[in-house]
């Protein structure tokens, strides 16, 4: 009669125990597997392009907005202190021109820039991004010499009325 | 009622006496004399307070001129991120 086969009790008990374990684990690794399907490397790269433009356009409105309200404010109080001028007696009529023009250029900056901010939203989802990308950036610019136009004029202003102020002053010296 | 009739004496004379005062008023808003110091004082104080008043204005101006000099504006750099991104 042959010799049976008998595994030692301590073997046994290990092996039992080394599949309870591995059943134990396979369970919560194959839930993470189901949930965290590795993304395509298109749509991460996608993705990570939404994310820093989005990025990019807070940061870029923070700038943009804050050079607006500065710009805006500024043509505020020159007109105020044309209104003074003009009633000391100075004509204001060309620092007004400069003044309303430049208003116009600040509407029209902050038109293209939200052009801009929509044109950037859009290019991950363009057929080619870098011309997308490129095309959003160009009118961005133009957003931005449209801002510095505005600021040139409003300064222009202040420099004209500074000066008629100034003629004023001396015209009125003893 | 002659209490009656003195009532009615009191409002007539009241309702012409505003009347006086309206027309007054009317008059001097229109010469435009309604505020401000006798014409005969005005000129020299005026000029004086235009002058130190313009003086301020110069200096208030060229304070804006430094501001706006001075004011950053947006530029490309605000991208570079994402256009690092893209290629």
């Amino acid at each position: 009669m042959p010799a049976a086969i008998v595994t030692p009790r301590p073997a046994r008990t290990a092996a039992a125990f080394c599949l309870a374990a591995a059943l134990a684990l396979a369970a919560p690794l194959t839930a993470l597997g189901a949930t965290a399907a590795p993304q395509p490397w298109a749509a991460q790269r996608r993705a990570r392009l939404q994310e820093r433009i989005e990025e990019a356009v807070r940061t870029r409105e923070l700038k943009f907005d804050h050079a607006e309200r500065r710009i805006g404010a500024r043509a505020d109080s020159v007109r105020d202190l044309a209104s003074t001028v003009a009633s000391a007696g100075g004509d204001v009529t060309g620092v007004l021109n400069m003044l309303t023009s430049a208003e116009e250029s600040l509407q029209e900056a902050a038109s293209i820039e939200a052009d801009a901010v929509y044109a950037f939203r859009a290019v991950p989802g363009a057929d080619d991004r870098r011309i997308a990308f490129a095309a959003a950036r160009e009118t961005a610019r133009r957003a931005v010499d449209e801002l510095r136009e505005a600021r040139q004029r409003v300064l222009g202003a202040a420099q004209e009325l500074r000066r008629i102020a100034a003629a004023l002053r001396a015209e009125q010296a003893p | 009622m002659r209490a009656r009739r003195g009532m009615r004496l009191a409002v007539t004379g009241l309702a012409f006496a505003g009347l006086a005062l309206t027309a007054t008023g009317c008059e001097r808003a229109r010469s435009g004399g309604a505020a401000g110091p006798p014409a005969s004082v005005a000129p020299t104080a005026s000029v004086t307070a235009t002058s130190s008043e313009l003086e301020g204005v110069e200096r208030y101006l060229s304070a804006i001129e430094s501001e706006l000099a001075s004011l950053t504006v947006p530029s490309d750099e605000d991208f570079r991120a994402a256009e690092d991104a893209l290629f």
